[in-house]
């Protein structure tokens, strides 16, 4: 009688290789993949970040020895006006500049999903800051917001009288910087709240539509209640 | 600093090589010093005048004499020369100086009816305000560089207005800003901003050219801007000595020198190099960029004198320069060791905001008093 056995490249039968323990080699193998993603960044980024933040308890000027002076560099920062107006600056930009990208984005996803003519001109308009590179962007606004011969700053005198410093001034600085951030970012949750609205389907369209309520009247809601 | 430097090796070719870096001007200074904390740093390097006293008492800074300097040679420096001193030693070879003065357009000054420029601070004031005015703040008759797109130029130009009312940096070991001098200064400057004469934000580098600066303070190198729009010296752009202020004419002064590392393992050489980069026959090349020679002229060979003065006559922009540099001292330049490290970025914020109304005068002099103690400590 002849017994055939599938064996494996060790020459072990696959009912017993199963009861053996894993072999180290598969557990080796997949460290020898990530090694050296995981040893450059041990040396290149958690080394520094751990040095760095072990130096922050010193005074240093980088030639003399380092002093240990405990948390005193932390105090000194959270005493500092400076650190707190940065703090909340930085707060009211992303809370401000979030919520005006959102309904921006909204309005304009709605507007052009409404299959009006000419969209398509608006659309590229929309999308247009989103791949432009921030250094270019930059220098636009900069140039539009230029306290003597910018534009906006030119239109605003002529409409009101007044020149506005809109980057210099410390009214007109931190929403002149909103603004740009919304016109820069606006286009691509325009892009997706707009993929999201075409992909409802058009009876649940016509369904919202006929619940719209009519002029003067009830609402269809109320009405089908009714 | 690159051609000088080609010009080294080639004349040293059997003796000597320099490997030139340039580093960036924003990080430079940390990266030599880093480079130097770690025993790695260059034989010689660029270091403002005046000795940040980090180096001198992190000893990374070679003594020239070590480096093959006589007294003979470090005799024939100017007295400007002693901010590179310390205890008697000097550090550092002086490159150049340079001066802080008026910078103006003459055709716009005279397009108001202004047919000098200002010599008073009263002048300045009153000339600015009737070019701003009389333009309809198309242009600005006075800029305080440091409010517009160059932050760290606030220093030089407060520094300079400090000292003109009679105020110091540094008293007996200690930051004294907040002084009457030191609030009349900034007073006076705020009166720029609060009365509409100056707007935060033009560009005085950029706008003075294209004409809508007619006046600054600052480094005339800046000036170069001018020239290349193609103005021309005398009615296109011109500087005059610094308006005088309440207690004196006196202007910031800064410049460069350059320093041997206290580790190197070619004193002789790194002395050659300095020597060579420093002579009075370089000086005359470092004055085509309106830097101002490092020597006592009375002490200098009959032909590096005559290269010097040919320098001088050559070119207009020298007569009001060196009528300024003579109202100059170095003081102010040792005052400044005191806090340094912390000097340059407290200023910026503090009389920028002071500047602008965000913070009361006083409390912005004395928050720069307190910075620069506290990093002096």
């Amino acid at each position: 009688m002849s017994l055939s056995t599938v064996k494996n490249e060790a020459g072990i039968p696959a009912r017993q290789r199963a009861r053996l323990p894993a072999r180290p080699r598969t557990r080796v193998l997949p460290l020898l993949f990530v090694g050296p993603a995981l040893l450059i960044t041990v040396v290149f980024t958690l080394y520094p970040l751990v040095q760095a933040f072990q130096l922050t308890f010193m005074k240093w000027d980088l030639l003399s020895p380092k002093k240990y002076v405990g948390g005193a560099n932390y105090a000194d920062l959270l005493r500092d006006s400076g650190f707190r107006a940065d703090v909340e600056h930085t707060v009211i930009y992303t809370v401000l500049t979030l919520i005006g990208t959102y309904l921006l984005a909204l309005g304009a996803a709605l507007l052009l999903n409404s299959q009006l003519p000419g969209l398509r001109l608006v659309r590229v308009a929309a999308v247009m800051p989103v791949v432009l590179p921030m250094v270019v962007a930059g220098l636009i606004w900069k140039w539009l917001y230029e306290p003597q011969t910018g534009l906006l700053t030119l239109t605003a005198e002529i409409l009101t009288g007044i020149s506005p410093n809109w980057l210099y001034s410390p009214a007109t600085a931190l929403p002149s910087l909103v603004v740009v951030g919304i016109w820069k970012e606006f286009g691509l949750y325009m892009l997706v709240f707009l993929i999201g609205l075409q992909s409802i389907n058009p009876a649940s369209w016509r369904l919202l539509s006929s619940m719209a309520p009519p002029a003067g009247g009830t609402s269809g809601t109320s009405r089908s209640r009714n | 600093m690159r051609a000088l430097i080609d010009e080294f090796n080639t004349t040293h070719r059997d003796k000597i090589h320099v490997n030139y870096t340039e580093l960036q001007w924003s990080d430079g200074r940390d990266k030599i010093k880093q480079a130097l904390s770690a025993g790695t740093g260059p034989d010689a390097f660029f270091i403002n005048a005046g000795l940040e006293p980090a180096l001198v008492d992190g000893k990374v800074l070679a003594p020239l004499d070590k480096l093959g300097f006589t007294e003979q040679d470090t005799g024939r420096y100017s007295a400007l020369a002693q901010v590179n001193t310390v205890d008697g030693v000097m550090y550092a070879a002086p490159l150049y100086f340079e001066a802080m003065v008026l910078i103006y357009r003459p055709d716009i000054l005279k397009q108001y009816g202004i047919t000098a420029p200002p010599t008073t601070w009263d002048q300045l004031k009153a000339d600015a305000k009737k070019i701003t005015t009389e333009s309809g703040g198309k242009v600005l008759g006075f800029q305080l560089k440091g409010m517009d797109d160059h932050l760290n130029a606030i220093n030089l130009n407060w520094q300079t207005f400090l000292l003109q009312a009679g105020g110091k940096l540094t008293t007996n070991n200690r930051s004294t800003q907040n002084t009457q001098a030191g609030q009349a200064a900034l007073q006076y400057l705020r009166s720029f901003y609060a009365e509409g004469i100056s707007k935060p934000g033009v560009s005085a580098e950029k706008g003075f050219p294209a004409g809508n600066v007619a006046m600054y303070t600052f480094l005339p190198k800046t000036a170069a801007l001018a020239e290349k729009a193609g103005l021309k010296y005398g009615t296109g752009w011109a500087i005059a000595p610094l308006p005088k202020g309440p207690v004196n004419g006196k202007g910031w002064m800064s410049g460069h020198a350059l320093a041997g590392n206290s580790k190197t393992k070619h004193p002789k050489e790194v002395g050659e190099f300095l020597k060579w980069m420093t002579s009075p026959h370089n000086s005359v090349k470092y004055m085509e960029f309106y830097e101002f020679h490092p020597y006592d002229e009375a002490k200098l060979t009959p032909s590096e004198r005559e290269a010097i003065e040919k320098a001088f006559a050559e070119n207009p922009i020298w007569a009001p320069l060196r009528e300024q540099m003579a109202l100059n001292d170095p003081q102010g330049l040792l005052d400044f060791r005191h806090g340094s490290a912390q000097r340059w970025p407290s200023q910026s914020k503090h009389i920028v905001a002071a500047l602008n109304g965000q913070e009361p005068i006083e409390a912005a002099l004395s928050a720069i008093d307190a910075d620069i103690d506290k990093a002096a400590s």
